[in-house]
């Protein structure tokens, strides 16, 4: 979605300032383009106002004056209620409140569009709390909780080192952070479903998206494993086709690159440094989406601007003379064309990208044609070889045929990648070939990455509407699903449930074997391997 | 080119006089009367079902009545009113199938496209009908609904806003997407341009 589309839906109703409606007007006359979304856009509303208007009931008026006189009252949700166990806890905040008062921040700019061309980017994650000094980690500080024996004699882990509980108690709601030894209840400012999480490399901060259920909106923040800290990192239009999910952690910890979008589409890239707690906006061209990290230093990211043909640029994120934030070009330390958000594996010899052309459709950034992920190597001397790389689904064709979008998760052996929610466009193969509600594990060792034959047995997604997030353990050989189950539980009573289900691969025509975590209005889920406080 | 702007009509948000004591009955009466049948309608297109959309109109006045103390003199009528229908809607939508994802490969089978060929008589009202609530069914929620107020209610962004509680400018992204949805939802209706 561009700032035109936007002026054009909002001359439907009449709501454009007269400089709005004279600079549309002008672009109208130049641009045949958009004289055909205001066409689409008058026809859509001429066609929704026209829909045949359906009588109510006759015994409307009946119904409603016996349910007030008998006292029937509808039972009011657990997401709509203020709640005693949150009002408890204070900074958890009234959620309705919460959110609305968030909400409103985040929109802090003048209701004007003209006037309010970034006043997210500026206004949303400095008016987010930022942890006091107390809450900023030092060297001193940094936890180092317990003796952990060396690498060497530390079995690798196959269970998960953590994962998120978002659980109704009394009709309220509440996440916590559950690792083995502990259940770290989370005080946040927006409640929801934790969708996605990373754990950083040295094993001491999670960092999570909260993903607000009909409100379109994100909240990310980082936890501090050893303590429960919660730092919030900004509210964010919800990714569309899972882009812009990607939570990328520096190898040495101190970086964090995330992308958020504000409300009037600008796509930025974020960084959040844990040595000293900060939250920096680091691109501001509107329309930049974070790939991985190209050096174990947390200096160089890869940096991706979605164009028609998008271009991926290795942004030297600081140095002399560079104030973020900037536009990624001005930091490059090179570009490639043509591919978009490279996913680099965690020992930097492999990149997961996208290439396709993309566009704003559905109003936000999307891929429209021959959208497929691709597999390059890096070479010894760090340049990424594009040229020579594979189609992770080798057996699709490409095209016109696309993926509308993918989630694509490297295990850390880095051998191993999961990819989910693939949305192919395409004439599907046998069996459904690729399904959005499985889950396909390739390894890069296996020459043909994904094919039908890498997909996880169908018991281990059985009954998932959605599969929400995949976390691969340290031996490529487990993985945590987080899945979207049947619809809530007690009649749809309650919330969505999420089970996390906790899959070892089977060897050859061994079945999977797959432990359910999860029970009614639960919602279990992400999960993240690694070693908690591993340093 | 011109850009027209779009005549106000429909309800008054200030139509209905708020309530005084002694008077609740009256009032509530005459925001029934004035207010059911447009309230029933557009429950029906975000819920797409006339069982539920009877139902779901009939909790929203119950509600409505209970809350009827709560207006007051700076409140749109409409909007509040509005708000509590859409509320109560997306709970009754949520406890249903929250988790059902509306792609075409989950639908219902009632609910897909029909991309058949067929006589003129395709193009009867009562099929178009269909054919725009099956694009709308596969909106977000949340799009639909800011879809629904804007061009079925005729709300300016600003009422839009109060309905939804979100800000003039949010609601003029959210919309701005929506159509953008929705103008894909007719073209696999084979109702693009």
């Amino acid at each position: 979605m561009n700032h035109v589309d936007e002026l054009i839906s909002a001359s439907l109703s009449g709501d454009l300032t007269d400089t709005e409606r004279h600079q549309l007007e002008t672009h109208l006359d130049a641009c045949p383009r958009c004289r055909a979304t205001l066409a689409a856009f008058t026809d859509q509303r001429r066609l929704v106002s026209g829909l045949r208007h359906a009588p109510a009931p006759r015994n409307l008026g009946a119904r409603v004056r016996s349910g007030i006189e008998s006292g029937r009252r509808v039972s009011v949700p657990w997401w709509r209620r203020p709640t005693s166990l949150l009002a408890a806890v204070g900074g958890v905040g009234a959620v309705a409140a919460g959110a609305a008062l968030a909400i409103v921040l985040f929109n802090s700019g003048a209701p004007e569009v003209a006037s309010s061309v970034a006043p997210i980017a500026s206004s949303s994650p400095s008016a987010t709390p930022i942890p006091t000094e107390s809450l900023t980690p030092t060297p001193s500080q940094t936890p180092a909780p317990t003796p952990v024996p060396s690498a060497s004699v530390v079995p690798v882990p196959t269970e998960p080192a953590g994962h998120f509980v978002y659980q109704l108690a009394n009709q309220s709601g509440s996440v916590h952070f559950v690792t083995p030894d502990r259940d770290i209840a989370l005080n946040l400012d927006a409640l929801g479903m934790p969708a996605r999480a990373t754990l950083s490399p040295d094993g001491a901060w999670v960092a999570f998206r909260i993903d607000g259920d009909l409100s379109g909106f994100s909240d990310f923040y980082v936890v501090r494993v050893s303590d429960g800290v919660v730092i919030p990192l900004g509210k964010s239009l919800q990714p569309a086709y899972g882009l812009g999910e990607e939570l990328s952690w520096s190898p040495d910890s101190s970086q964090l690159a995330y992308t958020m979008t504000t409300t009037d589409s600008k796509i930025d890239v974020w960084l959040f440094g844990t040595r000293d707690a900060s939250v920096q906006q680091l691109t501001n061209s509107g329309d930049a989406f974070n790939g991985g990290w190209a050096d174990k230093d947390g200096v160089k990211l890869w940096v991706s601007r979605a164009a028609a043909q998008p271009t991926s640029y290795l942004v030297q994120v600081a140095g002399e003379g560079l104030t973020p934030p900037f536009e990624p070009s001005t930091a490059a330390l090179g570009s490639q064309a043509g591919v978009f958000q490279p996913l680099v594996s965690p020992d930097g010899k492999h990149v997961i990208f996208w290439r396709g052309i993309m566009g704003t459709p559905g109003g936000h950034w999307s891929f429209s044609e021959g959208a497929m992920p691709w597999l390059a190597d890096v070479g010894d001397n760090g340049n990424v070889d594009f040229a020579n790389a594979r189609q992770v689904f080798s057996t699709l064709a490409g095209g016109r045929e696309m993926f509308r979008g993918a989630s694509i998760a490297w295990g850390p052996d880095s051998d191993a990648f999961a990819v989910w929610d693939a949305q192919w466009t395409g004439v599907p193969q046998g069996n459904r070939f690729p399904d959005s509600t499985r889950v396909y594990f390739g390894h890069v060792s296996n020459a043909a990455l994904i094919t039908a034959g890498q997909t996880l047995d169908a018991a281990d997604t059985q009954g998932a509407t959605q599969i929400v997030d995949v976390a691969i353990g340290p031996d490529g050989n487990h993985l945590a699903l987080t899945v979207v189950t049947a619809e809530g539980s007690e009649g749809g009573t309650y919330g969505p449930t999420a089970q996390l289900r906790l899959v070892t691969r089977g060897y050859g025509t061994d079945p999977d074997k797959v432990e359910i975590v999860g029970k009614d209005k639960v919602w279990y889920g992400p999960a993240v391997y690694g070693g908690i406080g591993q340093r | 080119m011109a850009v027209e702007r779009h005549a106000a009509a429909g309800h008054s948000p200030m139509s209905v006089s708020r309530p005084v004591p002694g008077r609740r009955e009256a009032s509530f009466d005459r925001l029934f009367e004035e207010f059911s049948s447009p309230i029933h309608n557009y429950v029906l297109r975000m819920v797409g079902d006339r069982d539920r959309a009877a139902d779901i109109t009939q909790d929203t006045f119950i509600k409505a009545y209970r809350k009827l103390d709560s207006l007051t003199d700076d409140t749109s009528v409409k909007a509040w009113l509005y708000r509590i229908a859409t509320n109560t809607a997306i709970d009754e939508m949520r406890r249903r199938k929250y988790t059902v994802r509306m792609d075409d490969d989950q639908q219902p089978h009632s609910e897909r496209p029909d991309h058949r060929p067929g006589p003129e008589a395709q193009v009867l009202s009562s099929q178009l009908d269909e054919r725009i609530q099956r694009a709308l069914m596969r909106l977000k929620p949340n799009h639909r609904q800011c879809l629904l107020l804007s061009d079925l209610e005729d709300m300016s962004g600003q009422q839009i806003g109060q309905v939804m509680d979100l800000s003039y400018g949010a609601v003029r992204t959210l919309l701005c997407r929506a159509r953008g949805e929705m103008r894909r939802q007719l073209a696999a209706e084979g109702l693009d341009r």
